[in-house]
């Protein structure tokens, strides 16, 4: 583990970490809660950077949206009143069911995106709701489309040198109701099988904004726009989710290990999706 | 590498490995209360307070608490003074084998903390990573329980 | 038969009965109670083995060179530098019934896991290191990994060596074999309905927080030094000498505070070899398995195939029986005789028949070694019998409580499975001499709310809902200890102070036994549990126990405490009445004091123990006693539980469970609602959750915490335990056991429940969603069909 492992910095400012970044090219690692690192085998790291000194650990509502700082911990998104009231609170519930206690104590929103595995939680909550990512590479910042960064492995985006700073959830999804499902064998299990974020935006009667995401079950999590679109217009209905619980399976291709079957997940994606769609509904 | 921590109230610089791990850097000097039980941060034997919150040490670096203040289950209690969650532990029955105790009451002891009067729910789900072969929970939930009204009736501090 | 009962009540007993704390407990919550290795070890050595990557192969060369050069090694162990002497592993007492089919190394290896060589370095990473320097070039053998498919001609033999000992059909990989029969009329003549069924259960693992841990060193006069992590520390004694060919005098084994072991640790698995390299290197050594090697390379529960026929009159009546069981050992025949045999000892004869038959087989596979697990194959059996319970009592038209209450075995009766089946041999003649198991049946079906939930979740389960609700139960037996096999020792002494050192040979490892010791002690001695310093489990110190499994600990140890208590109460009174110039027979031990029942006088514990000690015609008061029994009374329990299932996904959510148990006299109540309320939540996840899965080579997908799940206090559901006070006569204070029973009832429970929230019956483990979602998919299927 980590066997070359030489060296620990501890930087105040994004700006000293970006420049030890760029000092050590490839051979640097961020660390955060840890929980990751620790557990890799990487023998290619010669210094760690922790960057819990950094400023980064925060939750604020402003004009634009929800910013949360990249290492805020899962355990304070779940318990802050402020996402647990945004978006229905989308973010909060993800959070909470992100493993154990522990881990939600350490772990940070930040490696949860930069490291992707398919079954991390916040990635499908974060696809729903339109997020940015703001990354910092050589003191320069830039904003990315969530839906641009979950595409790729989170690492490639942020690059060797770079940093993901904050995640925004913008303000146009405040008032968005959302339902968020953990398919997993366990409360705790860190594996889910299947995650189905979903999200409506009301104007009145008509449905303005839909959102159908689907995680873990395939290797990065993806909006299924066709889906959406049955959902959207005026008052939808059951028989609309079920419309779109079918679009979803149609298009998404399982992907398949130990511990159940292709069809056997496409059924439960199919129930999955329309009860989420189901308990975001004001109807 | 130095390390500058606090382990217990005892402030001190010790010599680690960067790549060593909070719980085999704890258990090296002593601190046998935090087992290992499975390396994986999913079974909670190793849990200790970074900074006052409940973390699996199994998967930290020490490294990582360079400057900040660790509580293993030595510094909680001892067996001439423990500290109500282990007296609780006792009386409720929710030692058996005892080898996840350390940690479960850690956990407890940052529920306490934050949460004086927590409901049975509440109790659950900051004990989730806490794993227990012998007790199905029943009286360790118990346990938390009864150690709560002990502090709001004594008014000790947790 | 009649009894002379009396069930105690906590007046008339001061310890005994009485939920004391654990007196070990402080230390266990404080983190001070020292583990295996929670000491340092100067110039302590790193074990490590290097496990098989095949399933079944031979060793056509190995070379060690390379990790023999590293700096930091001390030493590498292959089959070529250690005796070769067929035993087995099992910790059993002696001569074990297991077949002698292992080798500390050897030359061939049979899952993927086996031991191929064991390195000693000055550092866990030197030795990781070391492990991955050995080459070995193998001869890849054919595999095979089911049980049935193992026992037929032509089928890979996993044990073709001609030195084992002990195989019944190596050719078949049969490691063991038992079948019995016997009818009073001719099979199935009488019955009005005959139901067979094929049932199967998973691979598992106990999972004790602890890994497998030992250290081992040499003592200042030379003499080896064992502190390991066992159940069944004077087995280790014995097995390590003959399979390193030394003498049983030269070896100590101390067993500390254990983290649990659940059967696992009734093994043994690293002692031989860690042993061998502080031999080879005089050096003290740590073997600590990490939890993936637990998994991989320690031991697990049979999985099983179970054929079950039974015939039933319409009246009720079960009027035959048959069972036939066919056990997967893996690579090595541990516990491969005696599992098998426990699932039809303790289920067979649970229930009343004219007819009944046994045939079972335990049979040898590529897959990881079983071993015992708490429930001991009894678990197994029941998983198809209660559920053939139900099958039975549906096809008479009969409520399944009132089913099975007709026909299971009541007080004063006997059956004639308990003569006919052993452990590993013939068993012994017995009645039931105490059964709670009405009582359980009624208090359990109150507390589940069973008449209203019967009733309402028809209605429920009739509407559109896709989420379904279900109640079941199951009914179980057990024993306590092995009948006529089992044996248990104690020494108790007096001191100065009037506390007493209490030895003796079990092993606590978490099971409160150390508790329960000095509780029966201190009700004879008139004492508190906090007098009686408890020391136990050291080979070198303290009377000879088999160890702690087969729930034997309170029946068997307790009773061997028990007498050891009596004989010191009686060398005390003995100097007592002297001192007080009265009759023996008018003394009794009351609050630290010896008094009279005529005048009152007393003298203090404190003054016969200076007097003996001190004063006058001195000697040690010191009692000891053994104890071995002619019957294994067995505890009873009726379990319910309540359930929701959602069809359209298969996930199965319990919402309570209840355990109602019959352990006769519980010694300490809160720790035996402990007992039962760990064995209900592991059978849970057992019967939900947990299970190791293989790929095509062998290889286990899921070994970690991670992928292996069991539950958190998160998923926990409510369990309610109702302990049901009766008297076992045979037992000390009336007490029975309470250890295993529990893990049998959820498996049945739980597949009853499904089937009447569903109308899908799970003839095979782990109810996974997916199995569950399919299951349901197939009723649905059939009833489409049959509406056409």
């Amino acid at each position: 583990m980590l066997k070359n492992l030489k060296n620990f910095y501890y930087p105040n400012q994004v700006k000293e970490v970006t420049k030890i970044l760029a000092d050590h090219g490839g051979k640097a690692a961020i660390v955060a809660g840890g929980t990751i690192l620790s557990r890799i085998d990487s023998p290619k790291t010669e210094v760690a950077v922790d960057i819990t000194r950094c400023g980064l650990s925060f939750i604020k509502e402003e004009r634009d949206g929800l910013h949360i700082g990249a290492t805020t911990t899962f355990q304070e998104l779940y318990k802050s009143p402020i996402v647990q009231q945004f978006a229905h609170g989308m973010v909060s519930k993800a959070s909470g069911l992100v493993s154990t206690r522990l881990i939600r104590n350490a772990g940070t929103v930040g490696g949860s995106i930069v490291y992707s595995y398919s079954y991390n939680n916040m990635p499908p909550a974060f696809l729903a709701l339109d997020a940015k990512v703001l990354i910092v590479d050589k003191s320069e910042e830039r904003w990315v489309d969530f839906s641009e960064f979950s595409k790729k492995h989170g690492t490639l985006i942020v690059g060797e040198t770079g940093l993901l700073k904050e995640i925004l959830v913008p303000s146009k999804t405040k008032n968005w109701r959302s339902s968020y499902l953990k398919f997993a064998r366990s409360y705790s299990d860190w594996e889910a099988q299947i995650i189905v974020a979903t999200a409506l935006g009301f104007q009145d009667e008509t449905c303005e904004n839909a959102r159908v995401v689907v995680g873990a079950i395939v290797q990065r999590p993806v909006r299924v726009v066709e889906a959406e679109n049955e959902i959207l217009g005026d008052r939808p209905d059951t028989k609309s989710f079920e419309r779109a619980a079918e679009i979803v399976c149609e298009n998404v291709s399982p992907m398949v290990d130990w511990r159940s079957s292709k069809d056997y997940r496409k059924e439960v994606l199919k129930v999955l999706v329309k009860r989420s769609l189901l308990e975001c509904n004001k109807f | 590498m130095k390390l500058n921590t606090t382990i217990n109230g005892i402030k001190k610089t010790y010599e680690i490995q960067p790549n060593e791990l909070l719980l085999d850097f704890l258990r090296r000097e002593g601190y046998w209360g935090v087992k290992r039980g499975c390396e994986t941060g999913d079974c909670g034997s190793c849990t200790v307070l970074v900074e006052g919150k409940a973390v699996a040490s199994c998967v930290m670096l020490a490294a990582q608490v360079e400057g900040r203040s660790v509580v293993t289950i030595e510094g909680l209690g001892t067996t001439q003074h423990p500290h109500p969650l282990q007296q609780s532990f006792v009386e409720a029955g929710a030692t058996q084998c005892g080898f996840c105790n350390p940690g479960m009451i850690i956990a407890a002891a940052e529920l306490l903390t934050s949460n004086p009067k927590p409901s049975q729910k509440e109790i659950a789900e900051a004990l989730d990573g806490n794993l227990c072969r012998c007790t199905g929970y029943v009286k360790q939930i118990e346990a938390v329980q009864r150690a709560a009204e002990k502090i709001s009736t004594s008014g000790e501090k947790p | 038969m009649s009894f002379s009962k009396k069930i105690p009540t906590e007046s008339d007993l001061s310890v005994v009965n009485h939920s004391v704390n654990k007196v070990d407990g402080i230390g266990l919550a404080c983190g001070t109670a020292k583990y295996v290795d929670d000491m340092d070890f100067r110039g302590l050595l790193f074990g490590k083995l290097l496990f098989s990557s095949h399933a079944h192969a031979r060793i056509k060369n190995i070379d060690t060179s390379k990790a023999e050069k590293l700096p930091g090694v001390k030493a590498v162990l292959t089959y070529k530098d250690v005796p070769r002497i067929p035993h087995t592993t099992a910790g059993q007492g002696y001569p074990e019934p297991s077949p002698y089919d292992t080798f500390v190394l050897d030359n061939k290896v049979r899952f993927v896991g086996d031991r191929v060589a064991a390195v000693a370095a000055e550092s866990r990473e030197i030795a990781e290191e070391a492990v991955r320097l050995i080459h070995v070039d193998y001869e890849i053998l054919p595999v095979v990994f089911d049980q049935l498919e193992a026992m037929k001609d032509g089928a890979p033999i996993v044990h073709d060596e001609e030195d084992a000992l002990k195989i019944p059909d190596a050719e078949h990989n049969i490691a063991a074999k038992f079948d019995c029969e016997f009818h009073q009329t001719e099979w199935f003549q009488k019955a009005d309905f005959v139901i067979e069924k094929e049932y199967r259960t998973q691979y598992a693992q106990h999972c004790a927080l602890e890994p497998h841990v030992c250290i081992t060193y040499f003592d200042d006069q030379g003499r080896l030094v064992i502190r390991s992590s066992t159940q069944v520390p004077f087995h280790v004694r014995r097995i390590v000498a003959q399979s390193l060919d030394i003498p049983v005098k030269s070896i100590h084994v101390i067993k500390p505070r254990i983290g649990g072991g659940f059967g696992s640790k009734q093994e043994i698995l690293l002692e031989d070899i860690c042993s061998a390299l502080t031999l080879k290197t005089g050096r003290p050594v740590k073997i600590e398995y990490t939890r993936e090697e637990t998994f991989v390379s320690s031991r697990t529960r049979h999985p099983s195939y179970v054929k079950l026929k039974t015939g039933v009159k319409k009246d009720g009546t079960i009027t035959d029986i048959d069972m036939y069981i066919v056990m997967n050992t893996g690579a090595y025949g541990s516990h491969a005789l005696t599992v098998m045999m426990c699932s039809g000892s303790h289920t067979l004869a649970m229930y009343k028949s004219k007819n009944v038959k046994f045939c079972g087989r335990s049979v040898y596979t590529n897959l990881p070694v079983a071993g015992a697990y708490r429930g001991y194959g009894a678990t197994q059996g029941f998983f198809a019998f209660e559920q053939q319970m139900n099958l039975m009592a549906e096809a008479v038209g009969m409520d399944p409580i009132e089913f099975r209450k007709k026909n299971y075995i009541k007080e004063g009766e006997t059956s004639p499975v308990f003569k006919a089946m052993g452990e590993g041999r013939e068993g012994v003649e017995q009645f039931i001499t105490s059964c709670g198991l009405s009582e359980a049946i009624e208090k359990g079906k109150k507390e589940i709310d069973w008449d209203r939930k019967f009733a309402e979740y028809k209605k429920f389960n009739a509407g559109d809902n896709p989420i379904k609700k279900g109640i079941g139960l199951a009914c179980l037996m057990q024993g306590s200890g092995i009948a006529e096999v089992d044996m248990a020792s104690a020494s108790i002494k007096l001191n100065e102070d009037g506390s007493f050192n209490l030895l003796i040979g079990a092993a606590d490892l978490g099971t409160g036994c150390d508790t329960i010791m000095a509780q029966i002690a201190a009700e004879v001695l008139g004492v508190k549990e906090s007098d009686i310093i408890v020391t136990a489990a050291d080979t070198d110190i303290t009377p000879f126990d088999v160890g702690a499994y087969a729930s034997s600990t309170t029946y068997i140890s307790g009773h061997a405490v028990k007498k050891a208590a009596e004989d010191a109460q009686r060398q005390i009174i003995k100097v007592a009445a002297k001192m007080l110039d009265e009759k023996e027979d008018e003394l009794l031990l009351k609050d630290k004091k010896v008094v009279s029942k005529k005048t009152g006088a007393s003298v203090t514990l404190v003054d016969v123990a200076n007097t003996t000690l001190y004063y006058h015609d001195q000697f040690q008061v010191i009692g000891t006693a053994s104890h071995f029994s002619h019957s294994s009374p067995p505890p009873f329990s009726a379990h319910f539980v309540d359930l929701e299932v959602d069809t359209e996904t298969g996930v199965v959510k319990i919402l309570k469970y209840v355990a109602a148990v019959d352990c006769g006299t519980a010694i300490n109540p809160t720790l035996a609602e402990g007992q039962s309320e760990g064995a209900v939540l592991n059978g849970i996840t057992y019967a939900l959750t947990e299970e190791m899965v293989f790929d095509a080579q062998g290889r286990m997908v899921n070994p970690s915490f991670t992928k292996y799940k069991l539950y958190s206090t998160r998923d926990c559901p409510e369990i309610k335990t109702i302990l049901i006070p009766t008297y076992e006569p045979t037992g000390p204070f009336g007490a029975k056991s309470v250890s295993e029973i529990s893990i049998n009832g959820p498996q049945p429970a739980i597949a009853n429940a499904i089937y009447y929230a569903t109308g899908a019956r799970l003839y095979e483990t782990p109810f996974t969603p997916e199995k569950v979602w399919r299951a349901i998919r197939e009723i649905k299927k059939d009833n489409e069909h049959s509406q056409k």
